[in-house]
């Protein structure tokens, strides 16, 4: 039983961390989730083996992970800003790479958009995995794709914004 | 999609795929069997709370009954006994489980083992040294490519097995150091030492030389040791940790010992030369020229000769396989390749000696292990030679690969034996039956049988 999951754990362990990375903007964050994902795999691996994409399972809790632990960072911080001054920087168009213009969407829309292109999941898949209809996961990307675009400021510049609608 | 949606789509699958890309050789995954370890850990963790929690319901719900049933004897004044029943502390099980974490003894599995988690062996480890502490228990030393950024680009790196060798771990290695040439020994499953010779790369900013390194939790933590001098060799046998000290080749080094569960090392005597070969309370301490020092029970010590004539005083190795069961190889400068070789055996202690044949000249020795049956020589450019219980040498089914010979061959008891191939491959490979037949192990190019 051992193989198969040192097997399973060796073929998405770096794959999962990509796609926690895009979604929590840290790739310590994103290899804490997912070990720790895989620690809870491990504990009902018996029935988990025999699933058809066990993999769905190990992302959603590594997600759920991430989101849980960015909501209790989220407490944290709002406390302390109450406790000190807040300075706010410029805009700084170098620092606006992808895992920053990540950062500023939604959390529905970042992790629609991080399935669709690290996972190479579907719209259909994600919105099988989000548990909303695929009219949803349509609409977050759409959004997701423009905000990320705008954020991202240079290769905006490629695109002819004429053409949106 | 419209026409922006199909643009923009084309540019993030390029900056999506470039973070994969980026992030995939950034990731360093702590392992399949740290996680399963530390799910395994916090399934006993919490069959241990949840007995804790039972005991203390049944304790004071039960106004004093005895795990046992029976009901507990009421205090002086007619009130029940208030504790009868002790709630386990950290690191202690309640009396019906059985004991885990550092309480347990080695080689049981996961849940008896001590030191720390398990990692992936890094990438490219090249073994130098390597120490077994039974058939099961193992750490080799070695070195491979950095995996966190630093200055230099090799560092140190330990590996631990549990099964004799089968399967290897990364464990944290001694030192925040570039990659050092050294030695790994262990006495317990708790007490290890790592020496630091010499720098791989000298100019590496990191560079460490004569560092002596120990532990006493199995090599999660590794504490430097003070001595004075560069530390040479260190060895462990009798409950004792053994180091010579002093710069190679000099004419003069100094004996330490300590006891295997202290860091205090008390100078034993001096000597001119700082090999060492150890065997239960006896330590031997030799070098290139004739003299053997021989240390019995910490501090006895006698001075013998050993019998290498003039010509064969370039390679001089000892092997130990009971207190006074001693060989010697006193080994010709090497020519071509080749080198003059004879071996000696002594059964009283370095007392007086007899000639154990010659193996042959094909490469030069760097290594002697003998057991209670066999002697073996391993060195450059030769296969691992043996000499039986018939007398003659031949060579074990164990070929050299490409880069020519092993640095090192020993044996754990009769049967269990590990030979290391030399750089670039650093192989490992062993043998359970006396030498007969011997398996790769760990990457590298040497072929048995």
């Amino acid at each position: 039983m051992s193989e198969s999951f040192d097997e399973f754990y060796a073929a998405h362990f770096g794959t999962l961390v990509a796609q926690l990375r895009a979604g929590t903007g840290d790739l310590a964050e994103a290899q804490d989730v997912v070990q720790e994902a895989f620690c809870r795999a491990w504990t009902r691996w018996d029935r988990m083996s025999g699933y058809d994409d066990p993999v769905a399972w190990v992302r959603r809790v590594a997600w759920n992970l991430a989101v849980s632990r960015w909501r209790r960072g989220r407490i944290a911080r709002r406390y302390a800003q109450r406790e000190r001054v807040e300075h706010v920087e410029g805009p700084d168009a170098e620092r606006l790479d992808l895992i920053a213009a990540l950062a500023t969407l939604p959390t529905n829309q970042r992790r629609a958009v991080t399935l669709f292109y690290l996972a190479d999941m579907s719209t259909i898949d994600i919105a099988q995995d989000c548990r909303v209809p695929e009219s949803t996961v349509r609409s977050w990307l759409r959004r997701g794709r423009l905000a990320l675009m705008e954020a991202l400021g240079g290769p905006l510049q490629e695109v002819d914004r004429g053409s949106v609608r | 999609m419209d026409r922006f949606d199909e643009e923009a789509d084309k540019v993030l699958r390029r900056l999506f795929a470039n973070l994969r890309e980026e992030t995939v050789v950034l990731v360093r995954p702590p392992g399949a069997l740290a996680a399963r370890r530390s799910a395994e850990r916090r399934y006993r963790d919490r069959l241990l709370a949840f007995a804790g929690v039972f005991a203390l319901l049944l304790a004071g719900a039960g106004g004093g009954y005895a795990l046992t049933g029976e009901r507990a004897a009421p205090a002086p004044g007619g009130q029940p006994s208030a504790s009868p029943t002790p709630s386990p502390r950290s690191g202690e099980g309640v009396p019906s489980l059985p004991p885990t974490g550092s309480s347990a003894s080695s080689g049981g599995g996961a849940g008896a083992s001590v030191g720390p988690a398990d990692g992936p062996v890094p990438p490219g480890l090249r073994v130098e040294s390597v120490t077994f502490i039974d058939v099961d228990s193992a750490w080799a030393l070695g070195f491979a490519p950095c995996l966190v950024p630093q200055q230099w680009s090799t560092c140190p790196a330990v590996v631990r097995s549990r099964d004799g060798g089968k399967t290897w771990a990364g464990v944290p290695a001694p030192g925040h150091a570039a990659a050092y040439l050294g030695d790994i020994r262990f006495a317990t499953d708790k007490d290890g030492w790592v020496v630091a010779r010499a720098p791989v790369v000298p100019s590496d900013p990191g560079a460490v030389t004569g560092a002596l390194y120990a532990t006493h939790d199995g090599g999660s933590t590794w504490a430097k040791v003070g001595l004075t001098d560069p530390v040479l060799r260190v060895e462990t046998s009798g409950g004792r940790v053994w180091v010579s000290t002093g710069t190679a080749g000099a004419a003069r080094h100094a004996i330490y010992s300590a006891s295997i569960h202290s860091d205090t090392f008390t100078k034993v005597t001096d000597a001119s030369g700082a090999e060492l070969a150890l065997h239960g309370a006896y330590a031997y301490v030799y070098g290139t020229g004739t003299s053997l020092v021989v240390l019995r029970n910490g501090g006895t010590t006698t001075t013998r000769s050993l019998p290498c004539d003039p010509d064969h005083r370039s390679t001089v190795l000892l092997a130990v396989s009971a207190d006074q069961s001693v060989a010697v190889l006193c080994g010709g400068a090497p020519s071509g390749g080749d080198q003059d070789k004879a071996v000696f055996t002594s059964t009283d202690g370095g007392a007086t000696w007899a000639a154990a044949g010659t193996p042959d000249r094909a490469g030069q020795a760097a290594s002697l292990a003998a057991t209670t049956t066999d002697i073996f020589v391993a060195g450059v450019g030769m296969p691992v030679r043996a000499r039986g219980a018939d007398g003659t040498w031949a060579a074990v089914p164990l070929a050299p690969g490409p880069d020519g010979g092993f640095g090192f061959v020993g044996f754990t008891n009769d049967t269990h034996g590990v030979a290391l191939a030399i750089q670039p491959s650093n192989g490992l490979a062993q043998t359970t039956d006396g030498g007969r037949t011997w398996t790769q192990r760990l990457p590298g190019s040497a072929t048995g049988s």
